[in-house]
């Protein structure tokens, strides 16, 4: 089961987050230039969930949505950032020069009714999705203004390490199923951001996991609007007047589920869908076209059910989508136009990973699934290619496309990166390391035929840095000087460029430092510092920091 | 001449039912937005600051496409019909209808 599956809980409300904005310039990284700041140079990177009800449940096959919380007493529920945590979450990009998948670490959720919770943490999940036109622009922005209240992505992952308080089974049916499952699916969307509250809204769904499937999408279907793709950021950023909608046909429960999350536009940020008239699920079948209902996507609805609507499908319709494409439509423009369509082939390749972190010398592999209407596609083609161009070059990372480049049984593939020196290819801006952007196609690559794009893969690989036998201050000077430089919080902290200062705290600086990426207490917060210099700083502490 | 415009995604997953004789012309809105951006960061920050002008009047209605060609039966896009052009402008792909 997953998210679009039963049980499932709805919740609305808000995020918080406050990124440092230094690295959002790369020419911030040059001690040289002057440091522009941006809107937010002193953020912590904090993610948190705030004031996040459950509002809504499906708690059976029928599908039947429920509100009250004499159905279950988990609706009106919480979903909060859990008080046993060692340090708040962190929201983080990749690289300054790849700033559309951010990503969020260490995050543990509470999901509670009355006095019982179930905790659980949250794998790291990828924004996906980015719809950078969801909402107009504020009125009235000035050059040099800010408004991130546009846009919208969504965040998909699972809860692991399952603990339940004080007693189960407790009141709650679902938190009981929940407790039962063992790993629970989620997934929410990041919407309406403000950055002089440094809050924007959230809606998400949360169901039961089910074991070895993909845990950053659902490998169902996908609906899409026209979008044009961005060159710059590949063909999942969309500059479009609806988004894109996962959805799943349960045949066994004669139900259609579409995720409409991420997908209806609003006339201001955060605020009512405009005025589309009867927003209608279709199939056209080449003869006629199917209407399988009506979608509710005003915005006291949309909070409700988190954008996720069920519609009962009779069995012609089923046999209809089993060869057809889903569309909707609206009858409130002119010409009632098709707004969201999934593919006329129904064909669709998801990654389960879209970034990774390599240093030279390392290998991973990345998951690829390939499906037509919604069936995993054997030996399917599935192409690779990495974009270069102006320092973007592909020194430092080779990659293999295995199983003879088709999918399996299962309509898997993988992609398997080795990475080497990049050769500071970024030294002139003081940058570590390079971004490699690996695009995938649906296909085999022909000559002279324009691939077809289907997504992109972004990899950074750090540099290599001379080991030193005896590190001194001067040998490790610029790793702390440049935090210090882009994170200007952190001199409330601690002062990372004053020699002193950073040696008073080395025992410090090194439990930081030797905790996994995914702990909350990780330093850098930012996440981009090379196994090499991590490596220099351990062995200038364990020399006692001269 | 008849002029029908498509799109790439519709052109490449679906074709183009051309129904009558004669010269056609068939035009492809282009897949590439290509955004002038101050860095290569791709901030959200810059992405955003997309203009939105045209995506709002067509939610509003008032940026619609062509009329269909009166000749045609009905046969509707595979694929949704707007489609953001480079220069931002929205973009209907048609059937027919006079070039």
């Amino acid at each position: 089961m997953s998210y679009l599956d039963v049980p499932r809980i709805h919740f609305a409300g808000k995020f918080y987050t406050d990124p440092s904005t230094v690295d959002n310039t790369p020419a911030n990284f040059n001690p040289a230039n002057t440091i522009k700041p941006e809107w937010n140079a002193n953020g912590y990177h904090y993610f948190l969930f705030q004031n996040c009800k459950v509002t809504a449940a499906v708690l059976d096959a029928s599908g039947a949505l429920k509100t009250s919380s004499a159905d279950d007493p988990i609706i009106g529920g919480s979903v909060a950032l859990s008080s046993n945590v060692t340090a708040q979450p962190k929201l983080v990009d990749l690289d300054t020069e790849w700033q559309t998948s951010s990503q969020i670490w260490g995050l543990k959720l509470a999901i509670s009714s009355g006095s019982d919770t179930i905790e659980g943490t949250l794998d790291t999940p990828t924004l996906r999705d980015l719809w950078m036109t969801r909402a107009p622009q504020k009125p009235g922005l000035k050059p040099g203004d800010t408004d991130l209240g546009p846009a919208s992505g969504a965040f998909q992952s699972v809860l692991r390490s399952l603990t339940y308080a004080p007693v189960a089974p407790g009141s709650s049916k679902v938190l009981n199923q929940f407790n039962g499952a063992g790993m629970l699916a989620i997934r929410f969307v990041a919407y309406a951001y403000d950055v002089v509250t440094k809050t924007g809204k959230t809606v998400g769904t949360i169901g039961i996991a089910r074991p070895n499937e993909p845990t950053q999408f659902s490998n169902a279907r996908r609906l899409e609007p026209a979008a044009t793709v961005n060159p710059n950021f590949g063909p999942r950023v969309y500059f479009s007047p609806f988004g894109p909608a996962p959805f799943k046909l349960d045949e066994g429960r004669k139900r259609l589920i579409i995720d409409l999350g991420n997908s209806i536009p609003e006339t201001s940020a955060g605020g009512a869908p405009p005025a589309l008239g009867v927003m209608n699920a279709t199939v056209p079948t080449g003869k006629t076209t199917m209407v399988i209902g009506p979608l509710d996507y005003s915005l006291t609805h949309y909070e409700i059910t988190a954008g996720v609507e069920e519609l009962p499908v009779t069995d012609a319709q089923i046999a209809a989508l089993k060869s057809n494409a889903l569309q909707i439509s609206v009858d409130g423009l002119p010409g009632k136009p098709v707004v969201l369509a999934e593919r006329p082939t129904g064909t669709n390749v998801e990654t389960a990973e879209t970034v990774l972190r390599m240093d030279p010398g390392d290998t991973n592999t990345i998951d690829l699934f390939a499906t037509r209407f919604g069936q995993a596609k054997t030996g399917q083609a599935i192409s690779a290619r990495v974009t270069t161009g102006g320092r973007r070059t592909s020194a430092g990372l080779t990659f293999t496309v295995l199983g003879g480049g088709k999918t399996d049984a299962k309509g898997k593939l993988q992609i398997k990166f080795t990475a080497s020196d990049p050769g500071k290819a970024r030294a002139a801006d003081k940058i570590d390391g390079q971004i490699f952007l690996v695009e995938y196609d649906w296909g085999a690559t022909k000559k002279g035929v324009a691939p077809d794009w289907r997504g992109r893969i972004v990899i950074k690989v750090f540099d290599t840095r001379a080991s030193v036998a005896s590190p001194k201050w001067a040998d490790v000077q610029d790793i702390f000087q440049e935090y210090a430089r882009m994170y200007p919080s952190m001199k409330g902290i601690l002062d990372l460029g004053v020699q002193a200062t950073v040696q008073a705290a080395k025992d410090r600086i090194k439990t930081t430092l030797s905790y996994p990426l995914t702990d909350p207490r990780y330093m850098p917060v930012s996440r981009d510092m090379s196994r090499d210099k991590k490596a220099l700083i351990l062995r200038w502490i364990a020399a006692g920091a001269p | 001449m008849a002029e029908y415009i498509t799109s790439v995604l519709e052109i490449s997953e679906a074709g183009v039912p051309i129904r009558a004789e004669g010269d056609h012309v068939v035009k492809v809105l282009g897949a590439v937005k290509r955004l002038s951006l101050a860095a290569e960061s791709g901030a959200k920050e810059e992405l955003v600051s997309v203009t939105t002008n045209a995506l709002v009047k067509y939610l509003a209605g008032e940026i619609h496409p062509p009329p269909p060609d009166a000749g045609a039966s009905d046969e509707p896009f595979q694929v949704p019909e707007a489609v953001v052009m480079a220069s931002g402008d929205i973009g209907f792909l048609k059937r027919g209808g006079d070039a």
